[in-house]
């Protein structure tokens, strides 16, 4: 009875084991395949995000809605999140067929890092915040464009 | 009057301590992907935490045994260790993310280095849980959480399509592009009910109705809290969907930030609705903070059979003060390596769904078991709804991992 249940023990922890080695592994691949058209997507649709949030910042601070602090911190962070994206894009090498597409993101990336980190000090340069509200206007637009191009 | 106020404060407490950071974060982003669709796993969270909360309560009154010990008891040993420590690391992740999120917080008001934030908030909450009481701390944390209701109003002002926002309490799929996002709806579905019904809350309220030293004539206090508190606590869940469905669904924003919350309150009410944000989320996440914490550190001293509670002096519980003093270190330190809040709740709630059914079938177990609970035994309703959302945990946890993988943690 008593090596029954040993028997049935290991049985459970072997299969417990094999579940989470399992899952270990898939992670892995995951992680580890080469960039492909979806990751793409995801990178951009996350920069896009950036630059729409970096474009409400600007606009609620010209009207005087944000702290100074605020405004430099949360779009200091943003650049970081934008930068984290360039950072993974160059840390993996594209499928095949891809490297055009990777180059256009990599391009893209930068220019809304580029913009939010001018942005972060720009809250007492109404003019220059101004601009760049627009130009972050444009890149999400464009953002939106190519989301959906790399969709099909 | 004394028991009416205790009544009171205890669902004001509860309501002010139902967010954390995790909540936050999946509540706006479901709403900034989905719109209103998934108001309804909140609902069926909020019951199901409603249900378990309230038996853990009614156990801790009526037999004075806290989760972890009943846990240890039904399971046995090993099963018991593998839920202790899992749930020891779950709150481990999760005390770090709020630390992380008080940090972000406070640079957001101040702007000096977030690391020395870090230790100003491991400072901070140490004195706090070495001197104050646990009511104190409970009340105080909880009362001033409240202020997280200018996101409520929030939402109202922002002018939600409210036939549409009820339609999203039914169960309901909306369709959608492809079928990746079918699963990334489902890794929201089962992210939210996990923030919601997050294992920590059940150890945390069970002891807590221990160290306030409840008896079985507190079983009705314990009933009305848990409804009252939950379901307003959970209207906060509820108007963070709304923001994200009205604020930032349209302006194509998925927030990854803390602060990016706070923008809902600037637009509506300006500087002030921003101070009110921040210092709203600093208690609600300093809160979680102390309570995944003390979670921790009463799991394994009632795991193990150590003296604990908050009620005993440090010297009274050495190693119940040398466990959550450790456990604050830890998630300090995890935190201080530069990970990213956001990222480090999101895998804890995500490893949280996993280790539901294994805290809520002892639970489940010890409340319909008339030789130990007597009359306060669980009637045939409470028994069925317990099966019901432990069929359900047991689904999502299922699929939680496979999810998390296949949709890249909800980002498609």
């Amino acid at each position: 009875m008593r090596r029954a249940t040993q028997h049935g023990r290991w049985l459970q922890s072997a299969v417990a084991l094999l579940i989470i080695g399992g899952l270990g592994f898939w992670f892995t691949a995951e992680v580890n395949k080469p960039l492909g058209a979806e990751d793409l997507k995801i990178a951009v649709s996350e920069l896009r995000s950036h630059a729409a949030e970096g474009r409400l910042i600007a606009e609620q601070a010209l009207s005087a809605r944000l702290t100074a602090t605020f405004f430099q911190t949360q779009t200091s962070m943003l650049r970081d999140k934008a930068g984290a994206v360039v950072k993974d894009l160059n840390s993996t090498a594209p499928r095949a067929g891809l490297e055009e597409e990777l180059s256009r993101v990599k391009a893209f990336a930068e220019r809304i890092s580029a913009d939010l980190a001018s942005l972060s000090s720009s809250f007492d340069d109404r003019q220059e915040m101004s601009r760049l509200q627009e130009d972050l206007d444009t890149v999400f637009r464009q953002a939106l464009e190519m989301e959906e191009s790399l969709k099909h | 009057m004394k028991k009416a106020l205790e009544i009171f404060l205890g669902i004001l407490t509860a309501m002010g301590g139902f967010v954390e950071i995790g909540e936050l974060v999946f509540s706006i982003n479901a709403g900034a992907k989905f719109g209103y669709s998934l108001l309804w796993v909140v609902a069926l969270g909020t019951i199901g935490i409603i249900i378990y909360g309230e038996m853990a309560g009614r156990i801790a009154a009526v037999t004075g045994q806290p989760v972890f010990y009943l846990i240890r008891e039904r399971a046995g040993f090993v099963v018991g260790l593998g839920t202790l420590v899992a749930a020891n690391l779950v709150n481990l992740l999760t005390c770090a993310a709020e630390i992380g999120g008080v940090a972000i917080l406070l640079k957001l008001a101040l702007n000096w280095p977030y690391r020395v934030f870090i230790l100003l908030g491991l400072i901070f909450f140490l004195l706090v849980m070495w001197f104050l009481p646990f009511q104190w701390i409970e009340r105080t944390f909880g009362l001033l959480g409240l202020l997280m209701v200018v996101f409520m109003l929030t939402a109202i002002l922002l002018k939600p399509d409210w036939p549409q926002a009820a339609a999203g309490f039914i169960p309901n799929v909306p369709a959608l592009e492809s079928p990746k996002e079918y699963l990334v709806y489902a890794y929201f579905a089962v992210a939210l009910m996990s923030s919601i019904m997050l294992p920590y809350e059940t150890y945390f309220y069970a002891s807590g109705g221990i160290e306030d030293h409840w008896t079985p004539s507190d079983v009705p206090l314990n009933r009305i809290i848990v409804t009252v508190g939950f379901v307003l606590g959970s209207l906060l869940a509820v108007a963070l969907i709304i923001m994200g469905a009205r604020l930032f669904l349209p302006n194509h924003i998925e927030p990854q930030l803390p602060g990016s919350a706070a923008l809902g309150p600037v637009i509506v009410f300006g500087k002030w609705g921003l101070a009110l944000a921040l210092l709203g989320m600093f208690f609600a996440f300093g809160g979680a903070a102390i309570e995944t914490c003390l979670s921790a550190a009463y799991n394994l001293a009632q795991f193990v059979g150590w003296p604990w509670g908050k009620f005993r002096k440090p010297g009274g519980a050495p190693r119940f003060a040398l466990a959550w003093i450790t456990m604050l270190i830890l998630a300090g330190l995890l935190i201080t390596t530069g990970v990213d809040p956001v990222s480090v709740v999101e895998y804890s709630i995500i490893f949280s769904v996993i280790i539901l059914p294994l805290t809520y079938l002892p639970i489940l177990l010890v409340a319909a078991d008339r030789t130990c609970m007597g009359a306060f035994a669980n009637r045939w309703w409470a028994n069925t709804l317990g099966w019901f959302y432990l069929i359900i945990l047991t689904i999502a946890g299922l699929c939680a991992i496979p999810l998390l993988i296949i949709t890249h943690g909800g980002k498609g």
